[in-house]
């Protein structure tokens, strides 16, 4: 054994720690603060993936990717952040959203069927920016009710565009 | 608190309303349970203790707690999926609690009697999270009536315009009703007051002081074309703010339509409810693991620390654990919470912290 493991100070504050911990934490602060190696070690919390032979395999031992992996989900509560960025786009009424990308994209069918119920919340077009799997910026348009009406674009033909 | 309790007024086998009568050997245990949370050092709201069916269960559980809400197909769909999960034996509700005071806490009527004491245990741990956590605290605890309030609002708008008008345009709000910003739960609210006079602050370009002997340098210390600019900025400034010009990125879009999409007043209104309810669900999504785990941690430290489970139940209270906290190939939210805690408790107990720990070896 070595002297971490042997480590005891007998202060006996744990209780009291926890329950601080249930008054001031949510899921994010709490994985960011509490979540270290020696966690990961014996709870053997690491990151498995499935190999092409079939079996589950450790990836990856270091609690700081394994931190990172669980703070991307916790961030915004398994959702995705988005912004609104300007509600007048072109002087149009054109609403221009913003998703916060952080290595997920979103996905499309879903994208355009809020963007659908968004238009007919708004009553004129709503655009999305985000970015898709190989990091270039896409625009999603809807300029209608039905799925027809929404189209994809690259960032610089949603700038260029100019029949609205 | 002893009438509360039991919710014994509604429970006396009558069939218009949800609930059956609480075995006695449950009855018997509920009050020293509830004394020993409390000698545990947990404060909570008086808990009502609801014994429900599994069909009772799957519906309330479908309607997210409550009881009555607006009516909506997607409660139906989730209640589908419930009661189908339970007959076929996939999954099983437990036990569900809400965020509201008093505490209401739902058991399940088939789970043996180990199982039931443990979710009051547990549920009164959920009590404990929900009225001490800071994202806790601005929501509405007396959820249940804002719910059936919002419930027969709807209903009336339903029988003015069209059960299929007012449902299609609750469908559309319910799919933006993620898009809120929950800190805005925290700012106080504001009414606009009528104003009778201009309260504007006339507000002036800043501009340098300079000795009277040196007046000859005042064009070139304060330039003209500066202080113009300065000028215009201030007053585009003001157009902007009266204007009520739209600045900076908001994360409140659902909010934002609400005020300023040209929806008709009954629009407005039932969308604000939805608004309103999306934000007292807001909260529970936040914390879901650390609300969990403390629950968790709470029935342990109760059940097997204590030794409330006693030495012929905590058998049946580890099989009841095991199958909580299971799964081996996926990340289960319960455990990552529990065993943090623990983990913690650990850390605290053994004066483990950072700065003492620092410059030992490995």
């Amino acid at each position: 054994m070595n002297d971490r493991e042997k480590w005891d100070k007998k202060h006996m504050k744990g209780k009291d720690k926890v329950f601080e911990v249930r008054a001031m934490y949510n899921d994010y602060m709490l994985i960011n603060e509490f979540l270290d190696q020696d966690f990961c070690d014996k709870w053997k919390f690491y990151i498995y993936g499935r190999y092409p032979n079939g079996e589950h395999k450790i990836v990856t031992r270091d609690y700081k990717e394994v931190r990172r992996v669980l703070l991307n989900q916790y961030s915004t509560g398994n959702l995705p952040d988005i912004r609104l960025v300007e509600p007048n786009f072109r002087g149009k009424r054109i609403m221009l959203l913003e998703h916060q990308y952080n290595d997920n994209p979103l996905h499309p069918k879903e994208t355009v069927d809020t963007l659908r119920s968004l238009f007919s919340l708004w009553k004129a077009p709503v655009a999305i920016s985000t970015y898709n799997e190989d990091e270039e910026e896409i625009v999603y348009v809807a300029t209608g009710p039905n799925r027809e009406h929404t189209t994809m674009m690259t960032r610089d033909d949603f700038e260029a565009k100019k029949n609205w | 608190m002893q009438s509360l309790m039991f919710g014994s007024p509604y429970l006396s086998a009558d069939n218009t309303v949800p609930g059956v009568k609480i075995p006695d050997d449950l009855m018997a245990r509920i009050p020293s349970t509830i004394q020993s949370c409390t000698d545990f050092g947990l404060t909570f709201p008086t808990p009502v203790v609801v014994m429900l069916t599994w069909d009772e269960i799957s519906e309330i559980a479908a309607y997210g707690g409550f009881p009555n809400r607006y009516p909506h197909w997607s409660f139906g769909m989730e209640y589908e999926e419930l009661s189908r999960g339970y007959e076929f034996g996939k999954h099983r509700i437990f036990e569900m609690v809400i965020n509201t005071s008093p505490l209401y806490i739902y058991c399940l009527d088939s789970n043996s009697l180990i199982d039931n004491v443990t979710v009051v245990a547990h549920a009164i741990g959920h009590g404990d999270y929900f009225h001490n956590n800071l994202f806790f605290k601005p929501t509405n605890k007396n959820a249940m009536n804002m719910m059936a309030d919002h419930g027969t609002r709807i209903e009336r708008y339903m029988e003015r315009w069209g059960r299929q008008v007012v449902g299609d345009f609750i469908n559309k709000c319910l799919s933006i009703d993620d898009l809120i910003d929950p800190a805005i739960a925290w700012k106080p609210r504001k009414h606009r007051e009528v104003a009778i006079f201009d309260q504007r602050k006339v507000k002036h370009p800043s501009r340098l002081i300079i000795d009277s002997e040196r007046d000859y340098m005042q064009d070139w210390v304060n330039d003209p074309s500066w202080i113009k600019e300065q000028q215009t900025n201030l007053t585009e400034q003001e157009q902007r703010s009266i204007a009520g010009v739209f600045e900076g990125k908001d994360k409140d879009i659902f909010k934002f339509v609400i005020d300023h999409a040209p929806l008709t007043l009954w629009q407005r209104d039932v969308a604000h409810m939805l608004y309103e309810e999306s934000q007292y669900f807001f909260p529970q999504r936040m914390t879901k693991t650390c609300n969990e785990g403390h629950a968790s941690y709470v029935d342990f430290k109760l059940m097997a620390c204590e030794g409330l489970a006693g030495d012929e139940g905590i058998v049946d209270y580890a099989l009841h654990k095991a199958s909580v906290l299971g799964g081996k190939y996926s990340m289960n939210p319960y455990a990552l919470g529990f065993k943090l805690l623990l983990h913690i408790e650990e850390n605290w107990d053994k004066g483990r912290t950072v700065v003492s720990m620092k410059n030992v070896r490995c």
